[in-house]
């Protein structure tokens, strides 16, 4: 915008320019940047911010990532591991036989219990871990559970 | 000051900021450096593979990596032995040796001179001084038609998971795999406990 078309243009001339002869128009009256969270703008943090200041949970030093490392799959996504030529004999195989799925081999060391299994396809399934629940649908079926190390 | 309902600014660009932005704007030119000098470098090593040596299967460490194979540092002593290939030979012929591999399971011992062994039979030996053949040397029409190997050679591939059928037995069906798994929680957790009771039980009775 030009000078010329400024709203200032008018207002020359007159002491203040309109910023008032009590509050004054200074640099930073409230402080530079979050300066005052604590303090004169507590309200402000407060009100639009809860939870900004302050820590949450415990401290846990030396933490080995490896120690955590459980990768899981859940009972609805066993049975999309069987290839498809398995799962064809596995139809036609006689009743009391079921593939076995090592889920350990696919990269899973605990199953949990979300979602359904295909109803009148039991399967064997093998796994470091296994939850309550799992094991509860996967044995539901007429599957069985088995451990490996 | 900070106003309204707006994120909190948490930008520190205050101090050298220029230092701790990260640009690629070096990363198309680099490309194409990168790509001239894997031609220079397959010109320069003609007529060896561009991926340089031949490595060992070996496999992962610790329980997060442990299911996958990769690629060593070389093969150990014994597997050239095994493989029927002089040490001092090896890497003139592009296989890598690793002085300080221990060679752990029968398995892997066999995997990598099977390696080896196909590595040998496909290994085409040029003469170091042409029309001076010296013994090992491999026949000149094999010379003639060799090519030089771009990318990968003999590639580490992981085993496919299988799944066979198998018949569900009685006792599958019974076992409580989430009641076992509690038990031996249970059992690793009482060790110090058992192992107190244990002796002052210990004391008590030869008193």
């Amino acid at each position: 915008m030009t000078t010329r078309f400024k709203k200032n243009r008018k207002k020359r001339g007159h002491v203040s320019a309109g910023h008032g002869r009590i509050g004054k128009h200074r640099k930073h009256p409230g402080g530079r940047g979050n300066a005052g969270g604590m303090h004169h703008h507590r309200i402000l943090f407060d009100k639009y911010h809860p939870g900004y200041f302050g820590k949450v949970g415990m401290r846990y030093f030396h933490r080995l990532r490896n120690k955590f490392h459980c990768p899981t799959v859940n009972v609805d996504r066993l049975w999309s591991l069987v290839p498809e030529e398995v799962k064809a004999a596995a139809v036609k195989a006689p009743a009391g036989n079921a593939p076995v799925i090592d889920v350990g081999q696919f990269g899973y060391f605990k199953v949990l219990g979300k979602g359904a299994l295909p109803a009148s396809q039991p399967f064997v399934v093998k796994a470091k871990l296994i939850s309550k629940n799992a094991e509860k649908k996967i044995k539901a079926n007429g599957g069985a559970v088995l451990l490996t190390a | 000051m900070v106003k309204h309902n707006n994120v909190i600014p948490n930008g520190h660009f205050k101090k050298h900021w220029q230092n701790y932005v990260r640009t690629w704007f070096n990363q198309p030119a680099r490309k194409t450096r990168r790509r001239i000098a894997r031609q220079k470098k397959a010109v320069k090593i003609f007529p060896r593979p561009t991926s340089g040596p031949l490595r060992p299967i070996v496999q992962c460490q610790t329980l997060k990596y442990n299911m996958k194979p990769r690629a060593g540092r070389g093969f150990t002593f014994e597997e050239l032995k095994a493989a029927g290939i002089p040490k001092k030979l090896a890497p003139t012929i592009g296989i890598s040796v690793d002085h300080r591999r221990k060679n752990r399971s029968l398995e892997g011992l066999q995997a990598n001179v099977q390696r080896l062994k196909t590595y040998k039979a496909k290994l085409v030996i040029f003469p170091r001084r042409a029309r001076k053949y010296k013994a090992g040397d491999s026949t000149p029409e094999e010379l003639a038609t060799a090519t030089q190997v771009k990318g990968d050679y003999l590639p580490i591939a992981r085993e496919k998971p299988t799944v066979e059928i198998a018949k569900i037995t009685e006792e599958m069906k019974t076992f409580k795999a989430y009641g076992k798994l509690r038990v031996e929680r249970m059992n690793a957790k009482q060790v110090g406990a058992r192992l107190k009771k244990a002796a002052e039980a210990d004391k008590e009775e030869k008193k």
